[in-house]
């Protein structure tokens, strides 16, 4: 069952003006129900750009973006299209509006005019999610960075999207909020069946997705599984983008002639194959 | 500028600073902080957030002032007006996402702004700042004439940067200069960092990024709750893995490689932060 629907799309900022520029350039993919999709690409390749089409923030100079068969060209479809696909920017404090953590998420279901029984329901289940449940009387702007992102997630959750668009979420928190976020999106995805699309400049979140799209210049130049894409690190390196560490470290090795396999990008992958391999060699297994 | 060995180029003595003293919402952002940084240090301040490590760096320019203790750099004491005043022509300092803070209507005008309140001439302005420009990889000619507003995320962070080059402070503080940007820009601006510290700079750098603190600080202060919690040279901060992620913080990936290979029981070397070095040791392993 397909989701998102992506056709042709091309973005062109300030179309028919001086200082014309495009952002995007045809466009094509497809987002399954449930997927974890990472988008990488350098910076000014369209990544933000991209994802604001998805919830339909911009609109397309041609071609077309559908969700679940509403095209985001339709003015009577785009704000269903924004109740199913839920968004969350870089900055925290640029999208959180309310005095009081429960009443920030409360924000969309009350604009939807649901009666209150509903909203405080979903304002509890999407505060559960989150983590937040002992802040919610506190006041946003107290939080820590990775609260307030996780508290901007909750806001989207309450609107019961099926699909959540997250544009660097982490990019501004310290390690501890960056894996407070990506658990919580991880928990999202794989648990509650969300559709989430990241993007991101961390390889080390990029690993984690299902499918990764690579973004150059307007373009999307690969699209494939982590393990298909970050075999690819030349092309990579071209378009200014590294491997992950882990992953970096096997090619290396790689390249020397150790026979550690394929798809390998993960700490605990590496440290698993390097034990075996190292202890084997040290009991005459004849490496190097 | 030449290194003047032991000469504090920032002396900070027993620094505490409370936000809102003596009213309900006080908070004690640094206790009793002291530290030295020397002229031509590159030195990398790591912490969690609400650690204290922005409020710091706003001393070192007088933007804030001691509740306790004192600060001084170049030998003058920053709780005297005078010395506040003009301290930010030694004292150099990029705010976090410093694109919320252009405003020109040209990025030439937005380079250029510094070095006109020097009282400089339009001759030497326009030589530093094309200088500037190109330092940070943005073609003077290509984008002087172009809206700050009219350029991405990255770009506009270079502009920013090139801001701040381009009237040639003798100490650069930067804030997570390289928050958001994808690898190759962030590679871009440490080694332009590190270029500015080979020609006499003092640089000093905030960021969550270990692997570059690893490969380009010659000291790196770690801060807790407002308090020092260990400093050191990057081999001794980041001997403890453990240690560092109690207080909310990463080592770079060979450290944690190294840490759980030595856990699995393979003699490896302590000491090793790099990918280089790891791959090294590796090898040297193999070897036995």
């Amino acid at each position: 069952m397909c989701k998102i629907s992506i056709q042709g799309l091309t973005h062109i900022y300030n179309y028919g003006q001086p200082g014309e520029r495009v952002a995007l350039q045809e466009i094509n993919g497809e987002i399954s129900q449930g997927e974890l999709l990472a988008i990488i690409g350098p910076n000014g390749s369209g990544k933000s750009t991209l994802a604001r089409h998805i919830n339909a923030l911009l609109l397309p100079t041609c071609g077309t973006v559908t969700v679940d068969g509403l095209t985001t060209a339709d003015p009577a479809s785009r704000w269903e299209i924004r109740r199913r696909v839920g968004m969350v920017l870089q900055n925290p404090d640029n999208q959180l509006v309310a005095s009081v953590v429960e009443e920030e998420v409360a924000f969309g279901p009350e604009n939807l005019g649901l009666p209150p029984d509903e909203v405080r329901q979903r304002v509890d289940r999407a505060l559960s999610v989150a983590g937040l449940v002992e802040q919610r009387l506190r006041p946003p702007h107290l939080l820590s960075g990775g609260q307030k992102q996780r508290l901007a997630i909750a806001g989207a959750l309450a609107m019961k999207p099926s699909c959540l668009v997250l544009d660097e979420p982490t990019a501004m928190l310290d390690p501890a909020g960056r894996r407070e976020v990506m658990q919580t999106l991880l928990n999202l995805n794989r648990q509650d069946g969300l559709t989430v699309v990241l993007v991101t400049h961390f390889m080390e979140e990029a690993v984690l997705a299902d499918r990764i799209w690579v973004l150059s210049g307007g373009r999307l130049v690969m699209d494939g599984t982590p393990a298909q894409v970050f075999r690819c690190r030349e092309a990579l390196q071209k378009i200014g983008l590294a491997l992950p560490g882990p992953a970096e470290l096997a090619w290396r090795l790689r390249n020397c002639g150790w026979p550690i396999p394929d798809g390998i990008y993960r700490l605990e992958e590496l440290v698993t194959c390097l034990v075996d391999l190292l202890t084997r060699n040290r009991s005459g297994g004849g490496l190097s | 500028m030449k290194m003047d060995g032991g000469r504090a180029m920032i002396l900070v003595e027993h620094l505490t600073h409370i936000y809102a003293p003596g009213t309900p919402l006080a908070l004690t952002s640094l206790e009793d902080v002291s530290l030295h940084i020397e002229e031509g240090e590159f030195v990398v301040l790591a912490g969690a957030t609400g650690s204290g490590k922005s409020t710091l760096v706003q001393h070192f320019n007088g933007l804030l002032l001691p509740t306790a203790g004192r600060v001084l750099v170049g030998g003058r004491d920053t709780r005297d007006k005078k010395v506040r005043r003009d301290l930010w022509r030694t004292v150099g300092l990029l705010f976090q996402n410093p694109e919320q803070q252009l405003f020109e209507e040209s990025v030439f005008a937005e380079v250029a702004f510094a070095c006109r309140n020097l009282g400089l001439d339009e001759k030497t302005v326009e030589v530093r700042v094309c200088r500037a420009l190109e330092m940070v990889g943005l073609e003077p000619d290509r984008y002087r004439a172009l809206s700050p507003f009219a350029l991405s995320r990255g770009q506009q962070r270079l502009v920013a940067l090139a801001g701040l080059l381009a009237y040639q402070p003798p100490v650069l503080v930067l804030d997570e200069p390289t928050s958001g940007l994808d690898p190759a820009a962030r590679e871009q601006i440490w080694q332009l960092l590190k270029k500015l510290q080979q020609a006499g700079h003092t640089v000093v750098v905030i960021t969550h990024h270990m692997e570059d603190a690893a490969r380009f600080a010659g000291r790196v202060v770690v801060l807790h709750r407002g308090k020092i919690y260990r400093q050191g040279t990057p081999r001794q901060v980041f001997s403890d893995p453990g240690g560092l992620r109690a207080v909310g913080l990463d080592v770079p990936m060979p450290c944690e490689l190294m840490y759980c290979l030595q856990q699995k029981g393979l003699p490896v070397k302590s000491g090793i932060i790099t990918l280089d070095e790891a791959e090294l040791e590796l090898k040297n392993l193999a070897m036995g």
